[in-house]
């Protein structure tokens, strides 16, 4: 394939599918006229572009109803995610709180306080491991796509 | 946008993004996710900007970066560079004279499912979706030129595929 040819090559899509400026529309016109090559080349791309165009109306899908699914459970999720802040918002404020005015309650003797606040600070670290090992467990899990 | 009118247009642009999901990852489940996800974000963020685009470009933009993601984790089509793919141009029996139409779209079907993802997002772009150059541009966040060439190389490549049951 000489230079020419090779150049008017990386054209032939653009013709077909007329986006083309006029001047390369012309300059593909002029070639092919003298190029019998480039003008079967041009045919074939034409008839395969045909062939997977067919397709569409298997490979489209026509109804609604897969896509309406899809949009239901994306709302479902987004919902159940605002949801899932919200508790958790709460749930933090709540606790947060309670460990304030524990803090300044009038509790005897202070030891029971500081035993108290260990036993929260510990709860609260062994559930950011066990959060912390799942969330890496989910990342590397080979059979996670494994169907039951 | 307001809420209202982002779910009528997602509704307009929906079944694209389903096709163009489902026949990049060729799984019903998976494709479903990736739209889950795209109807997620898009209600989540609800920047979509018209001055960069339609909002079905940022749609399909949004599904196919999620569809390359759960292809790269399953890594089941590794992607390949398709400007350094060498493609010879060859001068044989043209795809009309290989087979029937049926027996043709029947190969063409099974080529296209097996090409690159590279290859066939650009093809299902433009074939199944019927966008311009300048939409999948946007979708594909390169320039025209960029586009008329990866078109070129996966038409060639499929092409060449289909020659080789001739």
């Amino acid at each position: 394939m000489d230079k020419d040819c090779a150049n008017v090559d990386e054209l032939l899509s653009g013709y077909l599918d007329d986006e083309l400026t006029q001047k390369d529309r012309q300059r593909v016109d002029r070639h092919i006229e003298g190029c019998a090559r480039c003008s079967a080349r041009l045919r074939e791309l034409d008839a395969l572009s045909a062939s997977v165009s067919r397709l569409r109306a298997d490979m489209v899908p026509e109804d609604q109803e897969e896509w309406r699914k899809v949009m239901d459970n994306a709302l479902e999720r987004t919902a159940s995610g605002i949801g899932w802040v919200l508790v958790v918002g709460a749930v933090f404020v709540l606790v947060g709180y309670a460990g304030y005015e524990f803090l300044l309650a009038d509790v005897e003797p202070p030891m029971v306080k500081w035993a108290v606040g260990a036993l929260y600070l510990g709860l609260a670290v062994l559930l950011l491991s066990v959060l912390r090992q799942r969330l890496r467990a989910r990342k590397t899990d080979k059979y996670k796509d494994v169907e039951i | 946008m307001r809420r209202a009118q982002l779910m009528m247009q997602l509704d307009q642009v929906g079944p694209s993004g389903h096709a163009l999901a489902m026949n990049l990852l060729g799984n019903t489940a998976d494709a479903a996710d990736v739209l889950q996800d795209a109807v997620a974000t898009v209600l989540r963020v609800r920047s979509f900007d018209p001055s960069r685009g339609t909002f079905k470009a940022w749609f399909l933009a949004i599904v196919r970066n999620r569809c390359l993601d759960i292809l790269r984790e399953h890594q089941r089509h590794p992607l390949v560079d398709v400007e350094s793919v060498e493609l010879p141009v060859e001068e044989t029996d043209s795809p009309e004279a290989i087979a029937s139409q049926d027996e043709l779209a029947a190969i063409v079907k099974r080529e296209l499912a097996t090409l690159p993802p590279a290859h066939r997002e650009i093809l299902i772009l433009r074939e199944f979706l019927d966008l311009g150059y300048a939409e999948i541009g946007r979708i594909l966040d390169v320039p025209t030129g960029t586009v008329m060439s990866r078109l070129h190389r996966a038409r060639s490549a499929l092409a060449r595929r289909v020659r080789s049951h001739g």
